[in-house]
């Protein structure tokens, strides 16, 4: 996807962070990080097989995403699939399906470089294929906190399909994830 | 940049490694530990939306100080923008802070860069993990005290975050 130029000249950009996570400016998860527990993002089996959990950022300047990673819990089984949607849920770039590998440990995707524009609705996405399967995750207080975070899910979404209808988070989890903008972490 | 933005003056004179995106445990609180790796240079990004002027670098020592520290602030190509140079580490529970050659920065992404000799000094840092670290965009290099003109940035082996930074004020 090549760049576009943001169309509407503004005061000063936020430069694009090196990693995007959970806590970047860009997920806009300010408002839900105040609810969320305190205690740190902890191991725990993924909620569902097959169900695809996202969650939105919006940059304010152009970056490349070099690859996607996410943060394994204390068991690996079975496969994950993470990538980047479009705000309507089109797959744009993804792992495909890759044995979860590595305990307590960040596993890292190489992925097709993907010029992201600024100014922009993305979500990042991550399917895993069965519920053995362990990631870090946060939990609020309920998936309402996440809600209104932006957040989204999907039932049957293994390996994540080209098209996706992101519904309303019903699941209290979110997985320890994010993009690599730079390409060494 | 845009032309015409002006520097900071205010609020935002006061810029510190803990502007890392909080990824890793919000509760842990920093306290004091010895450097993890001699001449280890640690690499925190912060990324700025206004202009600003950096006129002292500081970090917060811990509970004992011995051997060099050098602090210093790289843009995102990893390029040292202004440091410190190795100085005598002095001064415990408590910040040290550096005057140095005043730096006009336009906003955007840096690092804040902070190594130190040996591993009996110590600082205040949070022991969030490495991988959590990771997360955060933080580098390290080994063999970098004082931190060199150009950086290499390799991953993060160690759970330690300390607490440094910069000021655009005279004093800290």
């Amino acid at each position: 996807m090549p760049i576009v130029a943001d169309p509407t000249p503004r005061g000063p950009r936020r430069p694009a962070p090196f990693v995007l996570t959970l806590g970047s400016r860009e997920t806009g998860m300010g408002l839900a990080w105040n609810a969320i527990s305190t205690s740190g993002s902890a191991s725990a089996a993924y909620p569902s097989a097959n169900l695809l959990i996202a969650y939105p950022f919006v940059l304010d300047a152009p970056a490349t995403a070099r690859r996607l990673w996410w943060y394994n819990g204390a068991t690996a089984s079975g496969n994950v699939d993470i990538a980047i949607l479009a705000e309507n849920g089109d797959r744009l770039v993804s792992s495909g399906s890759t044995a979860q590998s590595g305990t307590s440990a960040l596993q890292i995707a190489n992925t097709a470089d993907l010029d992201l524009a600024p100014a922009t609705l993305y979500h990042v996405a991550i399917a895993v294929d069965n519920t053995t399967a362990t990631l870090f995750r946060w939990t609020a207080a309920n998936a309402n906190v996440w809600r209104v975070a932006g957040l989204r899910e999907a039932a049957s979404s293994f390996a994540i399909p080209s098209t996706n209808t992101l519904a309303t988070i019903a699941t209290n989890y979110l997985p320890v994830m994010g993009i690599d903008l730079r390409g060494v972490m | 940049m845009p032309l015409g933005h002006p520097p900071a003056e205010g609020g935002d004179q006061w810029v510190t490694s803990f502007h890392l995106p909080m990824s890793a445990t919000i509760s842990n609180v920093p306290g004091s530990a010895a450097w993890p790796s001699s001449n280890r240079c640690i690499y925190m990004p912060v990324y700025t939306d206004r202009d600003m002027w950096v006129r002292m670098l500081w970090a917060f020592n811990g509970a004992t100080a011995s051997g060099n520290q050098a602090i210093a602030i790289f843009d995102a190509a990893g390029n040292r923008l202004v440091t410190t140079g190795s100085v005598a580490q002095s001064g415990t529970s408590t910040i040290q802070s550096h005057d140095v050659t005043d730096l006009f920065l336009p906003a955007g992404a840096y690092y804040v860069a902070l190594s130190h000799s040996n591993t009996t000094g110590t600082y205040f840092r949070s022991n969030a993990s490495a991988s959590n670290l990771r997360t955060m965009g933080m580098l390290q290099e080994a063999t970098a005290h004082p931190p060199p003109s150009s950086m290499t940035g390799a991953t993060v082996a160690s759970g330690y975050w300390p607490l440094c930074g910069w000021t655009a004020r005279t004093g800290v």
